[in-house]
């Protein structure tokens, strides 16, 4: 069961926009509140209210600043005409969250030992069943994105499941069979969709923005992408000299005006 | 990686025990003069038995549930944890069979063939048991040839020098120059190999970059600014543990006083002694033993997993 299938029909996953996510945490809470119930339940808490509070969360949202150090020729990110030094250029805050990426070539399942990990020829989800899961980690230690938590209390490794219990749950209307961080996230920066299907909301979403792999060197063939923060307006100092109205030359009213009309 | 005793403890004493199933394996049947005595195969394997009994159960501590353990012999095609596994358990066949041998049961001729096969099953076991780390892409500091020939080097040395007390025991009258050279030189060769192997980790090991890591093009310069939770999460305090990496060249020390330094001068002391019970072997086994444990506490403490390079700040050291 450990063998991974030779191809699966769908590839289900997300598209996450780092254009848009601000990090508000909410596809991390709302995926702790619908996997925390129902037939993955519950994400054990230990120590909830204590001084270490600690639990299983399929999902996690780490926020870095980036500081484009070259201009890119691709366009992510970078200032677009050369920077001018480090004083002049624009470094963004990117909110990144993390969870299972459903890779093709998914080590977490081909080291268990058991079988309990497996990935679903139908879809690509990659799962585990509790019942055969015997806790001893190896997938966690396989998988490079951290997506796979241990829960103490019940002894067995799990991960995100793609909400596998919402998207085919035919009690729900049609609008809610998506995964529950996609359906929360308040600002649009997820979807979820078929990256088999060229006509899904994942691959028009996509298109000409060319959607990132995490590690591809790794060669786990992740099947979620990330869609890098678009280029940013050039601020530098050099841009706004093109602005050749000098307001020192206005009268006073008109300065004042410029000084309002320019904030 | 964080270190759990229950992984070092499998991995050290069963590779001690399959050290001397090896060695045993290759003595028994082709050893001539002076005739070993039949005690010390006998002892030599229930220790070796103990031993790897001890760790395999040690292992089963690790587990949420061990009392599933036997599923895991199930996915030997693709898993190195279930190959593991199905080798420990064979190894204990013609490991009963050689020992039903010693103790007259079967005849003597049969170690032949029994000793070559018990000696391969065990090194097929050790090797299997360091394919489990060697095969992760996630750690660059596992994953590199000379892993699988460090656990059994390590095997080897410890077996050879675990057998030293068992046949001064049972053979007070032999002058044991030549098995006390041979422990030696095994425990010399492993921790030299593991000192070079480190040495050259040290500048060869790379990973992924976080730029990578976060989907954006070499060249951006990404830091932490806030972390993903507050306090630790299970990926943080199993993966991205760094105590050894501030305090790893006095443990390697350690190991090398201990495995070395102390191992090899009392297996020196008590072969010069001559003839008579030892117990500078006994010692001797006991440091080899914690030279070795020392030096698996670092092999997994020192590793770098590339998740880590989420949890980054800006201010710590890469290690």
């Amino acid at each position: 069961m450990t063998d991974l299938p030779v191809r699966t029909e769908k590839k289900l996953g997300l598209l996450i926009d780092l254009d848009i996510c601000v990090g508000c945490h909410a596809c991390a809470v709302a995926c702790k509140e619908w996997n925390d119930g129902g037939q993955f339940g519950p994400l054990t808490d230990e120590d909830p209210y204590g001084a270490e509070p600690m639990g299983v969360w399929f999902n996690r949202v780490h926020s870095y600043t980036v500081d484009p150090a070259v201009p890119q020729e691709s366009g992510h990110c970078g200032a677009s005409s050369p920077p001018a030094g480090p004083a002049g250029r624009l470094g963004l805050s990117l909110h990144f969250p993390r969870s299972c990426l459903h890779c093709e070539q998914a080590a977490c399942v081909t080291v268990c030992p058991t079988g309990a990990s497996y990935k679903r020829a139908e879809d690509g989800i990659v799962l585990v069943d509790y019942d055969r899961c015997i806790g001893c980690k190896l997938c966690s230690w396989a998988c490079p994105y951290g997506a796979r938590e241990y829960d103490q209390a019940q002894g067995v490794m799990k991960k995100c499941t793609l909400c596998v219990d919402r998207i085919y749950n035919e009690s729900l209307p049609e609008a809610d069979r998506q995964p529950a961080c996609v359906l929360a996230c308040p600002t649009g920066a997820r979807a979820f969709g078929d990256f088999a299907d060229p006509s899904s909301v994942v691959s028009t979403r996509s298109a000409g923005r060319d959607p990132q792999a995490l590690m591809p060197e790794l060669g786990y063939e992740p099947t979620n992408r990330y869609l890098p923060p678009r280029p940013r307006r050039d601020q530098t100092p050099e841009a706004k000299a093109d602005d050749t109205l000098n307001p020192a030359e206005l009268p006073t009213v008109l300065r004042w005006l410029d000084r309002m009309l320019s904030r | 990686m964080n270190p759990a005793l229950s992984v070092i403890a499998f991995t050290t004493l069963s590779g001690a025990g399959y050290g001397l199933m090896i060695w045993l394996g290759l003595l028994l049947p082709f050893h001539r003069q002076p005739p070993l005595p039949a005690g010390f195969g006998i002892w030599t394997l229930l220790l070796a038995l103990v031993l790897v009994s001890a760790g395999l159960l040690a292992s089963l501590a690790h587990l949420g549930h061990p009392e599933r353990a036997w599923r895991a012999f199930s996915q030997w095609r693709t898993s190195w944890l279930s190959r593991e596994g199905v080798l420990a358990v064979w190894t204990f066949v013609p490991a009963l069979l050689t020992l039903l041998v010693l103790l007259g049961y079967l005849p003597p001729h049969w170690l032949l063939w029994l000793g070559p096969l018990l000696a391969l099953s065990a090194a097929l076991t050790v090797l299997c048991t360091a394919m489990i780390y060697a095969s992760l892409k996630t750690v660059p500091h596992w994953r590199d040839w000379r892993v699988a020939p460090l656990y059994l080097l390590f095997a080897l040395a410890t077996g050879a020098t675990f057998q030293l007390p068992v046949l001064n025991y049972f053979a007070p009258e032999f002058l044991l120059k030549m098995p006390t050279t041979t422990a030696q030189v095994a425990l010399f060769v492993a921790f030299v190999l593991r000192y070079l192997q480190r040495r050259a980790l040290r500048d060869s090991v790379s990973a992924p970059s976080l730029a990578s890591a976060v989907g954006l093009p070499e060249g951006n310069a990404v830091k932490l600014f806030e972390g993903a939770h507050t306090e630790d999460s299970f990926i943080t305090r199993e993966m991205v543990f760094r105590f050894a990496r501030k305090h790893r060249e006095p443990m390697f020390l350690a190991a090398l006083a201990c495995g070395i330094a102390l191992a090899g001068g009392l297996l020196e002391h008590a072969s010069n002694a001559g003839p008579g019970i030892r117990p500078s072997f006994l010692f001797a086994a006991l440091f080899a033993y914690a030279g070795v444990f020392f030096e698996r506490w670092l092999f997994f403490a020192e590793a770098r997993h590339v998740v880590s390079v989420y949890f980054e700040r800006p201010d710590a050291g890469r290690g």
